[in-house]
């Protein structure tokens, strides 16, 4: 099969599933190439294979700089005898190697908001997102912050409303390096439930609440 | 002989040095050919220097089932599930080398439905196996070394389901 022309190999594993795709990714090193190729995403963009409907579409700057497009869908959900709560487990659809996301979403009341898409804010994103008080969080690449303190600010999904959003970054108490690079480590985490901002070069943490970031850890 | 002839016969050689002749109206579906004759280029044999014999018996049954035209509407249903039948079975191969032969063959020939048919078929053989399996069937030296493998598995776990 590696003797096969570059065409042909795209349009085959343009007709795997992703799922496939990510398996055979350990195949052997050429077929990892291919199928990490930019090419392979946009082949496989175009094809319609019987695959769950897409939830959220959205463009990506990997290391390398190239712009993919991601798009998330459902592959698996899951419902209890009361009818709550529903997991939804989500996969980058495209670009299948990235991490997927796991979502747990309690005590909301379901509409079919997956089948829905919707308007993106024109960031990339990065990392998974954090489920919290009905949102979906994302933080923003830090390669599209131009700011000048570098402060990335958040996306948010409001799963009900099916509406993003765009929360700005917290103030640092200590933002002594004001460049570029001091904003690269940092991530949202999941802190009981809550959305939490972690800033590793100035080792402070926020909370979010009602859109607003509470200093928590600092000094 | 001019081209008023539906009936007009192309000589293929295949790269085993065997010909075959195939009408005119049922090779024109390989845009390769096509565009040799329209350059004027198929009066003597055609070389096909890519295709060997075997393959293209192979390519030219499944051209010249696809050239039928039905007679009416209702022979149409009957002609497409005919079709569908015939294309499954087709790419049922013995060898999986055959499939790829014809892989190559219809790439370098330019027939796009037996491109798209035979890509499917290589597509859905890949989509029920496991690495190993894969590796079997399609004769594939794993050139990770083991800590390179481990880590390609941990980035794509999810799919390990």
């Amino acid at each position: 099969m590696d003797r096969l022309p570059s065409n042909v190999i795209f349009n085959i594993f343009s007709r795997v599933p992703a799922k496939c795709l990510a398996r055979s990714r350990c195949v052997s090193k050429v077929w990892c190439e291919y199928i990490d190729d930019r090419y392979l995403t946009t082949v496989h963009d175009k094809r319609v294979i019987e695959e769950p409907t897409p939830i959220l579409y959205h463009t990506r700057l990997s290391h390398y700089r190239k712009i993919l497009s991601l798009c998330f869908h459902v592959i698996e959900s899951k419902q209890t005898e009361t009818g709550i709560p529903f997991t939804y487990v989500l996969e980058p659809k495209e670009y299948p190697f990235l991490e997927f996301l796991r979502i747990e979403v309690r005590d909301l009341n379901f509409s079919d908001w997956f089948l829905q898409g919707g308007q993106v804010p024109p960031y990339h994103i990065t990392d998974g997102a954090v489920f919290a008080n009905g949102c979906l969080h994302w933080l923003v690449s830090h390669i599209d912050i131009m700011t000048e303190d570098g402060g990335r600010p958040v996306i948010r999904f409001d799963v009900e409303k099916e509406e993003f959003g765009l929360i700005d970054p917290p103030k640092r108490m200590c933002d002594i390096w004001r460049d570029h690079y001091s904003c690269i480590n940092d991530h949202l985490v999941d802190l009981n439930g809550e959305v939490g901002f972690v800033c590793v070069r100035t080792m402070e943490i926020w909370v979010l609440k009602q859109k607003e970031w509470y200093h928590t850890v600092g000094y | 002989m001019s081209s008023s002839s539906s009936s007009k016969m192309i000589e293929l050689r295949s790269s085993d040095g065997e010909t075959f002749h195939v009408e005119e109206t049922v090779v024109l579906q390989s845009e390769t050919i096509k565009q040799m004759i329209d350059d004027d280029c198929a009066n003597a044999a055609i070389p096909l220097p890519n295709v060997t014999s075997m393959t293209l018996a192979k390519v030219i049954e499944y051209i010249k089932k696809h050239a039928e035209k039905p007679k009416d509407d209702d022979d149409k249903k009957v002609a497409e599930e005919d079709l569908k039948k015939f294309d499954a079975e087709f790419v049922k191969v013995d060898q999986e080398s055959m499939l790829f032969d014809l892989v190559r063959a219809a790439n370098y020939l330019n027939i796009k439905s037996l491109l798209d048919l035979t890509c499917q078929a290589v597509a859905d053989s890949i989509k029920d196996l496991s690495v190993e399996e894969v590796r079997k069937k399609f004769n594939i030296q794993n050139d990770f070394t083991p800590e390179e493998e481990a880590k390609v598995r941990k980035e794509n776990a999810w799919a390990f389901d």
